[in-house]
């Protein structure tokens, strides 16, 4: 079988794919949810969605918009039920407190441009990942977020400022 | 008529604005300083944001978790495929993902070779010297080597030698030492400038110093330059553009501009490149080599006296230029397509094109991939190298003779670029050594091991070793660096017991001929060469300042040498080792003595608070861009006050103060560097 015949194979498609696009898909949920293990999770979860739609998604024009679209969408349900449960520790402090996670050390220690990045919620977040370091275009973002282009615009402008003020501060 | 706002809005994604709309923006942001002032930001916003990215995406490459991960995946399209398409899926998946892996994490500088047809391409030579296409021999490859793994390396632990510093403090303040050395004014060439004249933050240095020359604004560049490179007599530059990302993991697609610092004006080279790869060398006669679409040319900065030379295929990458006058070009679809390519040896005098046969032909099916690395020339100039991959990974020598086949040297076990974006180059000999350098790889052996170790390759055998194992000692974890003369390894060492996770405990030190010939030195951690190594030079971070200590090659205690900022910046030539601190550059001797010193730029150089600590000196816009025999390129701000927010290419020339010095004071030594001039 010839190099070009394999291209047109769905499932070398998607093999393809995962190995093209696994780390930055990766870098992007973890981004988006400041948790690695779910960024691999989901990472996961998103090959295996385009394993299942391999014969559909050779017809996809721009797959990588498909895909950074399966992501988002599995990030932003991950958030939604994060946010509806709260994971309580099994043994409350004396304080009743709950305890901290080390997050705020990790974000004293990260530099000045995660820490702008982490000022900003995964709704800003991530048109001005896609768009300032993925390099999609205003089209590409809005494929990928399932927002219109209009909306893409104002939110990538308000995530400019926003990181803007934020690098001011922390840098 | 818009809004401001409407403007605002369409600064964020300037970008993807098209041309009538980006240059109504242009026209309103030149009289709008706010938009100015947000454009700016955005753009270095744009710059910030991939760093932070690119390092996320290299943790996920070298993570266990990314390995559990892929077995995970791969199980489930296996398991998958054995109903869809029983049998045929495992072997595929194993071969077109190791394939793309590849593709992918070679990144860039990968091509595919193609079964191309058996004659060449008809040729326009209506320019340039008549065109010969010379079709090298059949490649009869030797009898591969058997891939052994690596021996279970005994381990001998070194002898140690602990830094017990004899505190030898250089005893000039840098400030006396500038102006012990600062030539008078009447010595001073009135074609030179001097730094510092106008900025804030030169008070220490005072006054003027020889060896500078005029600075040259880059205003003539496009604003966007990514990538810039000084031709060695510092009258021409050229500056890469990054015109569009190919992919997320490939590089940029690149137009190459040329800058005449004499006459301030520019012309576009080329528009065919990619980010990461030579496009272009300077010629000993002071023209400039570069590769273009459509064939290789020759002219002076002006863009005057071109030749062309037009080639028979697109042409992306220019690899290298031999001892000989033969060059070593890319050519075929690049990255646009997703691979295609092949290599050719350009006779540049002759005008003769010569298609590099495959050098796999005998090892691998026509129909798969291979997979190249950028080649990497050998120091004498004679040969290149390449890494391939085609499922099989093969090391392969180019003779740069015309019709000379190339050799396969060896195949080795598979590996991997470290990191997603790299472009690592192919393993590099080191002369009077077995073990070939191996920078930027790992292999899934090693991958389990972190932080995952530098690889050698043992020549003789053509398996790959960690530094550890070559070494017989498992502290040593570090990637060899090898000293200018090639007789000298070192690397980092790590902690031992509670100090384990201390990857800079002290380094290696051996002689390129024996590696397990050598001792460790504690305490210190990263080195910097000498130019003709007597010693090493090493500093390390502890907090109240940075000291830099000198530890001879052939034995003897360390010295350590007192700065009160340390040094953040070294950079090393043939006849000189530059050490930049604060605001202040010198050149060191072989003996570690300063030979001589100079006042960098000092526009950009401003006071910063940091709240908790003492104020400090920064120089945030000053980089090395090249240093060469006895000269330092950086690039700065402008030399006064309405040109200091300008990026400007300044020029020292160390050699006239190390000659002024050059003269011992009775009782005194005479500084040992060797000052010479090749510079056309």
């Amino acid at each position: 079988m010839s190099h070009e015949q394999l291209r047109g194979d769905p499932a070398v498609m998607v093999t393809t794919l995962f190995e093209r696009y696994r780390a930055p898909i990766c870098a992007y949920l973890y981004s988006l949810l400041d948790d690695w293990e779910m960024a691999y999770d989901l990472t996961q979860e998103t090959f295996l969605k385009a394993f299942k739609a391999r014969n559909q998604l050779l017809g996809v024009d721009n797959q990588r918009a498909w895909l950074y679209r399966v992501a988002s969408n599995l990030a932003f349900n991950a958030m939604k039920r994060r946010r509806r449960f709260v994971w309580l520790p099994w043994m409350n402090s004396d304080s009743g407190a709950l305890p901290q996670p080390d997050a705020q050390e990790r974000v004293a220690e990260a530099s000045a441009v995660e820490q702008a990045m982490a000022a900003l919620s995964p709704d800003y977040r991530a048109p001005l990942l896609l768009f300032s370091y993925y390099n999609f275009s205003i089209r590409e973002v809005a494929q990928a977020l399932e927002l219109s282009e209009g909306a893409v615009k104002v939110r990538l402008h308000r995530a400019r400022e926003m990181f803007r003020q934020a690098y001011g501060s922390a840098g | 008529m818009k809004d401001h706002s409407t403007w605002e809005q369409m600064l964020a994604h300037y970008r993807d604005l098209d041309e009538k709309q980006r240059r109504e923006l242009d026209e309103h942001v030149a009289g709008c300083e706010a938009c100015a002032a947000q454009l700016t930001a955005y753009r270095r916003m744009d710059e910030e944001i991939p760093g932070m990215m690119q390092h996320r995406k290299s943790l996920v490459l070298h993570s266990r978790r990314d390995e559990q991960m892929r077995a995970e995946v791969y199980a489930v399209f296996e398991a998958a495929g054995r109903g869809w398409n029983a049998g045929r899926l495992p072997a595929l998946l194993g071969s077109v993902a190791g394939i793309a892996a590849m593709l992918l994490l070679t990144v860039g500088l990968v091509w595919t070779f193609r079964t191309w047809p058996d004659e060449m391409p008809e040729v326009a030579s209506n320019s340039g010297p008549r065109l010969t296409a010379t079709i090298a021999p059949t490649f009869t490859p030797p009898a591969p080597i058997v891939v052994v793994p690596s021996p279970s390396a005994t381990m001998t632990p070194a002898p140690i030698i602990t830094v017990a510093p004899t505190q030898v403090d250089v005893s000039v303040e840098p400030s006396a030492t500038v102006q012990s050395v600062t030539a008078s004014p009447e010595a001073i060439p009135t074609a030179t400038t001097a730094p510092g004249g106008g900025g804030s933050g030169t008070e220490e240095g005072g006054g003027e110093s020889e060896g500078w020359s005029t600075p040259q604004p880059l205003s003539a560049l496009p604003e966007e330059w990514q990538e810039i490179d000084i031709a060695p007599n510092g009258l021409c530059v050229v500056g890469k553009v990054h015109v569009r990302m190919v992919s997320e993991l490939g590089p940029y697609e690149t137009s190459l501009h040329v800058l005449n610092v004499e006459t301030g004006q520019s012309w576009v080279a080329s528009e065919s490149g990619y980010s990461g790869t030579r496009q272009h060398l300077w010629l000993e006669n002071g023209q400039l080599l570069w590769v273009g679409a459509d064939g290789l040319s020759t002219a002076d900065c002006r863009g005057e006296n071109r030749r062309d030379l037009p080639a028979p295929e697109r042409l992306f990458a220019l690899a290298g230029l031999g001892a000989n006058g033969v060059a070593v070009v890319l050519g075929g679809e690049g990255y646009d397509a997703g691979g295609g390519g092949t290599v050719w040896r350009v006779d540049l005098a002759g005008g003769v094109w010569d298609r590099v046969p495959d050098p796999a032909a005998d090892l691998l099916p026509a129909e798969w991939a291979r997979l190249y690395t950028v080649p990497a020339l050998s120091d004498d100039g004679t040969s290149a190298f390449l890494m391939g991959s085609g499922y099989q990974h093969f090391l392969t020598r180019l003779p740069l003779t015309l019709g000379e086949p190339p050799v396969l040297v060896t195949r080795i076990e598979p590996v991997q670029p470290t990191g997603a974006d790299g472009f690592p180059p192919p393993p590099a000999p080191v002369e009077g050594s077995p073990y070939w350098t191996m920078a930027g790889y790992s292999t899934e052996r090693v991958r389990e091991v972190w932080p995952v170790p530098s690889l050698l390759l043992d020549s003789r055998d053509g398996t790959l070793v960690t530094v550890a194992e070559a070494v017989g000692d498992e502290r040593v974890i570090g990637g060899p660096m090898v000293s200018s003369d090639g007789r000298w390894f070192a690397a980092a060492v790590r902690g031992e017991g509670e100090q384990a996770e201390n990857m800079q405990a002290g380094f290696y030190i051996a002689p390129s001929s024996d590696l397990r010939a050598g001792r460790i030195v504690t305490g210190e951690s990263l080195v910097a060469w000498q130019s003709n190594p007597a010693a090493v030079f090493v500093s390390t971070e502890n907090g109240e300042h940075d000291p830099l200590t000198r530890v001879p090659l052939e034995g003897g205690e360390p010295e350590e040498i007192l700065w009160p900022e340390g040094f953040p910046g070294v950079a090393t030539t043939s006849s000189a080792l530059f050490i930049m601190e604060r605001n202040l550059l010198f050149v060191y001797g072989a003996n570690g003595e300063v030979l001589t010193s100079t006042v960098l730029p000092a526009l950009g150089v401003y006071e910063e608070s940091v709240e908790g600590a003492e104020s400090r000196l920064v120089i945030p816009t000053l980089r090395v861009l090249r240093a060469e025999n006895t000269r330092v390129y950086f690039v700065a701000g402008g030399p006064d006050e309405a040109t200091r927010d300008q990026p400007h290419v300044w020029v020292w020339d160390a050699a006239p103060m190390l000659a002024a010095s050059s003269t011992p004071a009775e009782g005194e030594e005479a500084p040992s560097v060797e000052v010479t001039e090749t510079v056309p």
